[in-house]
């Protein structure tokens, strides 16, 4: 073997060394860079997560003031009918002297509650004569008529209310409508 | 990368869930509820979209226009006898597409069933999107086992249609299944109970090695929650009836508060034996106005709706027979819906499988969960690598007294690591000694020891001044080090504790279970071990304020108080823990004559830097030694 063919085989032995190496460094990048996206999105993924539980932390005390007046509300309703005061009242009255002293008396604990309610946010939503909005409204019942215009809001049927500009729970409320066609 | 939602597209209601750092969670919708009405809703004038609870509100006035259940006729021909049945009891309007298929008619449009399914998972989508706040692009859907490919495919082309790449179809009960991990536990027979608001439905599956195989499916799909509560209604209006003369039917708002009450005292009948339907002001007649109160007890419930109850026995043992297994075969009970709450149905499921169902996961949101769980699984890889441990028990080192105090609380995911400040309990103590321990137990002793070592080369000061911070560090292999540090000096010594000298489960259960079995009595005795250094050291404070107020403090007062610490130093000795707490209280009394002595003599000596206005007062309450004497804490301006 001639000096040069040793040469040239230690230079294919190396650069074949060479070219492992390169592989392997190859190899090695692509894991480290895996690692890293890995470790990035979790990364990511931990902050985010961390976000909402705050975000979440945050709403809980508006949601726990928020069920407490929803699960008032029903009570409101029921002093809305004792008093009359109730959306839809008509023909339900029964007026003696000592009726009418029991029911201003009802109606004061009804105000009471409602000013309460009223300084922690709470509002009664207005819907008769508006557009209805199932947003904010839910429909119990078409009313048929010629004369208002359609998707009025004719009458309500239990009051709804919001707090502080969040829905608590929708009007309920009856909706201007054609008499029906068929189809 | 994105996260892959997980959507069970029901009938009436739709819930989505996502994994986020490695659990399953129910996303809620922008109304802030955990589950959505498959219901869509167009404004045929103004062309408005409504979808979910919106189109829910307004479809009482606008019934030709909205669409819900849409997934009874998705995949389905028009002329399907299914289809059929529903074009008599549907109030929108079905018609047959030009490829035979059963399409609906919204507003003078027609769409096809996929196209509202997309309109709901859109919806959804959004949602998810806006709480999660990143974009969305995969989803996993549910759909019942009993779907063929052709409803299948639809419910495919109706995630495409809202933008979403739906990865995968799965059955809802293999879902539920997955929400439990039944998948993990080898090979089993399953039976998936699904009692939804308005369908019945009951799965056997096979499980091995992973895979899902539906062996059989049956069912109702007409019956459900919503029968349950009109048993109730019925009965409420023929009691009003009977008690009253007065048809409540009659009265459309009457009814719907009797539908509302009917269905929140069946809720409330799961967890009670009795409960009230108390609705004022139901109705009037000339004689004035009614009111309905009546009880309802869990047992009259029953008797309502016993037979539905054993309506949806004749299915499950059909399925029995279609899969070819007997009820002793079944392995697992999986149940779904939320009519499932009720008593009743449990034990109606209980008898037929002759086995306790799972309990756990919410029956409403079990198969979102499972979807969830799937879109997790097919994000693969992430898995593998990175499977995060806890810890088992709670690794602490052990403090003046014998008390074990915890660094690192157990189940706490790792890697995670903790430090802490301690310090001398003597006075010139020239070293620490770390007692690294292992366990739930409030007293070192009865807790396991997995190293020690000593940190020395303190510098000589008082008791609780030197700083010593003690680091605990688990790296992801579960290998603890420990170090200690002292402030002053920078002087470091560590130890490293490797998991091998941790506990095998067995242990570790043990523990666990034993520390809860004494902790009431390892409560008391870690609060004598406190009760002990708190008058150890308030006996210190008190040597070291006379000695530092030599000059300010009387004659007599300063023998009180050192008759005060000898006694606290006899009941310590005697380790009677009553003795040592009057003693200690005794103690403190005296001193605070000490420190009130001292500001008045500051007082007097006019304040050094520039004390406050009056109105603080020294803790304790009223100035020491009586109202007579409480003149020269007014000028209190330190925080002690």
């Amino acid at each position: 073997m001639s000096m040069d063919e040793e040469f040239s085989d230690f230079i294919k032995a190396s650069s074949r060394k060479d070219s492992d190496i390169a592989v392997r460094l190859e190899e090695a990048e692509q894991e480290v860079n895996r690692l890293r996206e890995l470790l990035q999105r979790h990364h990511a993924d931990h902050t985010n997560y961390k976000r909402r539980m705050e975000e979440t932390e945050a709403q809980r005390a508006s949601r726990a003031a928020a069920h407490l007046v929803s699960s008032l509300l029903p009570v409101l309703d029921d002093l809305d009918r004792a008093t009359g005061s109730g959306p839809d009242d008509e023909g339900r009255r029964v007026e003696s002297a000592q009726d009418r002293v029991w029911k201003e008396g009802m109606d004061l604990i009804r105000q009471k509650l409602m000013s309460i309610l009223e300084k922690e946010g709470v509002k009664r939503i207005e819907a008769v004569g508006e557009r209805f909005n199932p947003v904010l409204h839910e429909a119990v019942a078409p009313h048929p008529t010629e004369t208002i215009p359609e998707d009025t809001i004719v009458s309500v049927q239990q009051h709804g209310y919001t707090l502080n500009g969040a829905l608590l729970r929708p009007s309920r409320v009856t909706v201007a409508r054609r008499p029906q066609h068929t189809h | 990368m994105a996260k892959v939602l997980g959507i069970d597209l029901g009938t009436t209601n739709s819930c989505m869930a996502v994994m986020e750092a490695g659990e399953p969670n129910v996303i809620e919708n922008a109304e802030g509820a955990r589950t959505t009405p498959s219901m869509i809703g167009v404004n045929a004038k103004s062309g408005e979209r409504y979808v979910g609870t919106t189109a829910k509100r307004q479809a009482v006035t606008n019934p030709d226009n909205t669409v819900f259940s849409i997934k009874r006729m998705i995949g389905r021909r028009f002329n399907d006898p299914e289809v059929q049945r529903d074009i008599k009891l549907m109030p929108f309007k079905i018609v047959q597409a030009s490829n035979g298929d059963a399409h609906v008619q919204v507003s003078d449009k027609t769409y096809s069933p996929p196209e509202i399914s997309a309109m709901v998972l859109r919806k959804l989508k959004e949602d998810a999107e806006a709480k999660l706040g990143e974009t969305i692009t995969e989803a996993v859907i549910t759909v019942p086992a009993y779907f063929n490919d052709s409803q299948r495919q639809a419910t495919k082309d109706a995630g495409r249609i809202a933008g979403l790449d739906v990865l995968r179809i799965i059955n809802e009960p293999t879902a539920a299944s997955l929400a439990y991990g039944l998948d993990k536990e080898g090979e089993k027979t399953i039976a998936v109970y699904d009692l939804g608001g308005g369908t019945f439905d009951v799965s056997i599956l096979q499980i091995g090695e992973g895979v899902f195989e539906v062996k059989s499916t049956n069912g109702d799909t007409h019956l459900g929650g919503d029968d349950f509560d009109q048993r109730i209604i019925d009965w409420l209006v023929a009691e009003f009836k009977r008690d009253q003369g007065i048809d409540l039917r009659q009265d459309r708002m009457a009814l719907q508060r009797l539908k509302e009450g009917a269905e929140k005292a069946k809720c409330e009948l799961s967890t009670v034996m009795e409960t009230e339907i108390n609705l004022p002001f139901i109705t009037a007649d000339a004689s004035g106005p009614k009111h309905m109160n009546i009880s309802l007890s869990r047992s009259k419930l029953e008797q309502l709706v016993g037979d539905l109850v054993d309506r949806t026995e004749g299915p499950c043992r059909n399925a029995l027979k279609d899969a070819e297994v007997s009820a002793s075969e079944i392995d697992e009970v999986v149940l779904v819906g939320g009519q499932t709450r009720m008593p009743a149905v449990f034990e109606k499921v209980k008898s037929v499988f002759g086995r306790e169902p799972h309990k756990g996961v919410n029956p409403d949101e079990v198969v979102a969960i499972g979807a969830g769980i799937q879109a997790g699984v097919l994000k693969g890889d992430v898995q593998d690598i990175l499977l995060l441990d806890v810890t088992p028990l709670t690794l602490g080192i052990e403090t003046l007294g014998g008390v074990a105090t915890p660094l690192i609380n157990r189940n706490t995911t790792i890697p995670t690591s903790k430090s802490q400040i301690f310090s001398t309990a003597s006075d010139n103590q020239p070293s620490v000694d770390v007692h690294v321990i292992q366990g739930e137990r409030s007293m070192s002793a009865e807790n396991k020891t997995i190293g020690r070592f000593l940190l020395d080369g303190i510098l000589p000061a008082p008791r609780g001044m030197p700083q010593i911070e003690v680091t605990f560090d688990i790296d992801a292999n579960g290998i603890l080090n420990v170090s200690a540090k002292d402030m002053g000096t920078g002087k470091e010594q560590k130890i490293t504790i490797t998991a091998s000298s941790g506990l095998e489960k067995d242990e570790v259960e043990r523990m666990v279970r034993e520390a809860e079995a004494n902790a009431e009595q390892d409560k008391q005795r870690k609060e004598e071990v406190e009760a002990r250094n708190n008058a150890d050291s308030l006996a210190y404070a008190a040597e070291k304020m006379l000695k530092d107020n030599e000059d300010k403090v009387p004659a007599e007062l300063k023998s009180e108080v050192e008759g005060k610490i000898a006694q606290v130093r006899s009941a310590l000795q005697s380790g009677d823990s009553a003795q040592i707490k009057r003693a200690t209280d005794e103690l403190n009394e005296s001193m605070q004559k000490v420190g009130a002595a001292v500001y008045s003599q500051q007082q007097a000596q006019g304040p050094t830097d520039g004390a406050g206005p009056s109105g603080g007062t020294p803790p304790g309450g009223e100035g020491p030694g009586g109202p007579g004497q409480s003149g020269p804490v007014e000028g209190e301006f330190r925080e002690v």
